[in-house]
């Protein structure tokens, strides 16, 4: 993989094994550092990442399991996520990741062991109640899989944690570690993949595969016997959205993917007012698409469609999938505290 | 006025050769100078972070400045790109200290290939540790572009740079007396850029025009409001949207540019958010009954609920029952299927 400017690695990790073994897939030059906080912290525009993005090897101090926000995943289940990576390789337009650290180079922790051992612990703090762990917070899960291939150790975790879930969220292709690992026996590990219109897909996710390339992952990993989710998420709004929309479901549905998949989310596009700064800054030439984006002064105090509108887009884009035989209690709403009606 | 700025006097020399400048202020130390042909300043602002930001900082302060141009000599943090290569900006980052300093500038270039660059007033070693850590985020580096960027941005002054690379960092076998002897050249050089990209375009320039309606001193509330529709609006051809503002809202006459700009601002708002002006322009159709009989209501859409806050005072008991009537012709179940946002994006 030649994606990488330079490759930063914390003095302490160069001699271990799996940083060696991580380092042979790459080919940029290595340079060693204290800690990945005196490169990460230093501001470095968002839009550096097309051309000199590096790649941090790190250990993660810390915090390294947090609870999610509120209205993260489905109701009466606790969420956290855990940080194994930051930043991505690809370049969604409306990222929160513009916004959100000084500098967009990629840091991959390598603890992997001290992040299970606090999942354990917060397993083990919330006996009698489902947690759900979520991967790729702040970065794609899968990404940049074909080097990391951390997924094996964390399954095998899983595999024994059986009243805990993990999902891996993603938009990317790289699946090849999950379909080399024999199929879990357990149900409590998710790959869901966050799915657009094709022709959204095309115009927004940079880099990333399209709606069509990951409609055909998911197949595989159906096959594979692996659990699946959607998340369709960020919905923007134009005018051809539905009629697009309800062509993506019926595809999926003739696949079979809305039959398998376990859950399925729905949420309007939103900003913080810092990301949106961001991405008014990073794609000035955008279209008027989001022309109906407000401050809306409401607890979240996002940069977001008002009320009536997402909640429009919100009801009607269920009864797609309702339509489409997916039971209601498979659906949430995405960050929406108060679940709009659905009349 | 433009004012171009160089470190070192050699680098300006095709300058000050090709066109009358003059001195501006003949018995003070700034070398400050100016051709009316050009319509330009040029200072040297002398080599180094300290010396680059003060004598920049007493130009704008004194002289006005509407643009800047940093031409400088540079070195490369990345072997890929040759000696004597000449590059446009992008974004200027500062290290002292061993420290990457938390603020940085861009300038404002569109469409064209572009670097970035790190200031430091440290000489760097080829194959160092810092040499490596800096290129992380920058290909060159100079002493002078944040300090003068800095400078620029204090007085909100767009900033255009453009750096020949002379060296690839320091070590043994570097030569500055062949630098020194390439002065020329590359001074040459800064001279065919400024020529050939005098008429470059700033995204910094406002896209409020001067003919567009202008808020009172009394309106400088509507200020943030009036940017932000711009702004919004701003992938648009402004020119365009102002004509089919006049066609629809003739301007008035000077008492009454206050009321012009008000409107000019809900104009644009409703070019902005379409959707919304339209949903709006529903629901006081559907409140009419109320507005008729002056009872207030108020729509929140920040409660992320679908509630109206109605208002009103009682003077009578006949006003009473009007007033009570006019509520109970309200149609209900439609408004609040309106505020759900039923049909909202028809």
């Amino acid at each position: 993989m030649n994606k990488f400017h330079q490759i930063f690695v914390e003095k302490d990790l160069f001699n271990k094994e799996s940083t060696q073994k991580l380092l042979t897939k790459l080919d940029s030059p290595v340079s060693l550092i204290d800690s990945y906080e005196e490169l990460f912290q230093h501001r470095k525009k968002y839009l550096d990442k097309r051309t000199k993005l590096n790649l941090i090897l790190a250990n993660k101090k810390g915090e390294l399991v947090k609870e999610t926000p509120p209205a993260y995943g489905q109701k009466n289940e606790k969420h956290f996520y855990f940080l194994h990576q930051f930043n991505c390789v690809y370049e969604c337009e409306y990222c929160y990741l513009q916004g959100y650290f000084n500098s967009p180079d990629i840091v991959i922790f390598l603890n992997h062991e001290e992040i299970l051992e606090e999942i354990k612990k917060t397993i083990d703090q919330n006996k009698g109640e489902k947690c759900v762990f979520h991967a790729g917070e702040f970065s794609d899960s899968l990404a940049l899989n074909p080097i990391t291939q951390e997924w094996k150790l964390y399954f095998d975790f899983f595999e024994k944690e059986k009243s805990a879930e993990v999902e891996l969220r993603t938009k990317s292709t790289s699946i090849q570690e999950l379909l080399d690992i024999p199929a879990p026996e357990t149900k409590n590990i998710i790959v869901s993949f966050s799915l657009s219109t094709q022709q959204q897909s095309l115009i927004h996710d940079k880099e990333c595969p399209s709606s069509m390339a990951r409609i055909r992952a998911i197949e595989r990993l159906i096959k594979h016997g692996y659990g699946i989710a959607l998340h369709f998420d960020p919905i923007i709004y134009e005018k051809t959205f539905f009629k697009d929309f309800e062509n993506l479901c019926q595809e999926l549905h003739q696949k079979k993917i809305l039959q398998h998949a376990q859950y399925m989310s729905l949420g309007t596009i939103r900003f913080t007012p810092e990301s949106h700064r961001a991405f008014a800054k990073n794609y000035p030439e955008n279209p008027s698409l989001y022309s109906e984006l407000k401050l809306v002064k409401n607890k979240r105090g996002f940069i977001e469609y008002e009320y009536p509108f997402r909640n429009e887009i919100l009801r009607r884009s269920k009864e797609i999938l309702l339509s489409h035989s997916v039971p209601s209690e498979k659906i949430y709403y995405c960050m929406e505290e108060e679940a709009p009606s659905l009349s | 006025m433009k004012l171009l700025i160089f470190a070192h006097k050699k680098e300006a020399a095709s300058f000050l050769e090709s066109s009358p400048f003059e001195k501006v202020e003949k018995s003070a130390p700034l070398k400050l100078y100016f051709s009316e042909k050009l319509e330009s300043y040029l200072l040297i602002c002398g080599q180094g972070m300290d010396q680059a930001f003060e004598n920049s900082l007493i130009a704008l302060s004194r002289y006005p400045i509407h643009k800047i141009i940093n031409m400088g000599l540079c070195a490369s943090l990345n072997k890929k790109l040759k000696l004597k290569s000449a590059h446009r900006l992008k974004n200027i980052y500062a290290y002292s200290k061993k420290h990457f300093h938390h603020q940085s500038f861009e300038c404002k270039i569109k469409n064209e290939e572009t670097l970035n660059i790190i200031s430091t007033d440290k000489k760097l070693k080829a194959h160092s540790k810092e040499f490596a850590l800096l290129s992380s985020t920058a290909d060159l580096v100079d002493m002078e572009a944040w300090s003068i960027a800095k400078a620029a941005h204090k007085f909100s002054v767009p900033m255009q740079a453009f750096k020949i690379i002379s060296d690839h960092g320091v070590n043994e076998e570097n030569d500055c007396t062949e630098i020194v002897s390439e002065f020329k050249e590359y001074s040459a050089i800064f001279w065919n850029y400024f020529i050939d990209e005098e008429n470059i375009k700033t995204m910094s320039s406002s896209f409020i025009n001067p003919h567009f309606p202008k808020l009172s001193a009394t309106q400088k509330s509507l200020e943030s409001k009036y940017y932000s529709v711009i702004e919004k609006n701003s992938s648009k051809d402004m020119e365009e949207l102002y004509q089919s503002f006049c066609l629809n809202f003739p301007r008035g006459k000077e008492s009454q540019e206050k009321n012009d700009a008000k409107k000019w601002i809900l104009f644009l708002e409703h070019e902005a958010y379409p959707l919304s002006k339209r949903w709006q322009q529903k629901l006081k159709e559907l409140c009419s009954p109320l507005s008729d009989n002056k009872i207030s209501y108020l729509y929140s859409s920040h409660h992320d609920r679908p509630e109206l806050e109605i208002k009103t005072t009682v003077q009578s008991t006949s006003d009473y029952s009007k007033k009570l009537s006019a509520l109970q012709s309200l149609q209900w179940q439609k408004i609040q299927e309106h505020l759900e946002g039923k049909n909202s994006l028809e």
